[in-house]
């Protein structure tokens, strides 16, 4: 478990190097607004993460398991749900690929798939009649 | 299916979160169970059936047509 925690801090820290990175680009760039949008998400993102890590912590101390046999079948169906929502994303993004920028395809494909992944999970944990 | 669970949680004077420390589980899944929507592991099933100092089949019930 400790494990699982220390790797999660590094992919975060490398995400927030590269919005920190991406951040000082824009600003060299001129573009303020773009800059700030970023800072105010990454900001958001760092406070929730945070208090994710905080809260699954302090329940570890009080004997609750970060993952029982529930919540690991209802990753398992929202991750396979997602993988094929994802793929539809990819085929309709490289569809439409003479109209869109490749660096745009990029964002909105990775994007779509966090976000299908998301909107899977959500749906998934509160289903009934999880076997 | 439906369990009896709650009530035999409540003759044991157990919180959902106690219950669910003691069979290695979150309190969301005794949430579940209690109502019924979500069908356990056999195993998951034995160690609420030997906390709850229970049969299984006194805890589970399932109804004709569900066993289909």
């Amino acid at each position: 478990m400790k494990i699982k925690i220390i790797l999660l801090w590094v992919v975060l820290l490398g995400m927030v190097t590269g919005m920190v990175l991406q951040t000082l680009s824009l600003i060299k760039d001129n573009n303020v607004y773009p800059a700030l949008f970023i800072t105010i998400g990454m900001i958001s993102f760092i406070i929730l993460i945070t208090l994710q890590i905080k809260k699954a912590y302090s329940e570890l101390k009080q004997g609750i398991p970060f993952d029982d046999e529930r919540s690991r079948k209802v990753k398992l169906l929202s991750s396979s749900r997602a993988y094929f929502y994802s793929l539809y994303i990819w085929i309709i993004l490289l569809a439409f690929q003479k109209y869109i920028e490749k660096d745009d395809i990029l964002l909105i494909g990775l994007l779509g798939m966090g976000f299908s992944l998301l909107i899977s999970w959500l749906i998934t944990r509160n289903k009934k009649g999880l076997e | 299916m439906r369990t009896n669970i709650k009530e035999y949680r409540a003759k044991s004077n157990l919180t959902q979160a106690e219950l669910a420390r003691r069979v290695g589980v979150r309190r969301e899944t005794i949430s579940f169970l209690e109502k019924g929507e979500y069908n356990p592991s056999l195993k998951l099933a034995v160690k609420i059936s030997i906390e709850l100092n229970a049969p299984i089949e006194k805890l589970f019930i399932f109804e004709d047509g569900d066993l289909i």
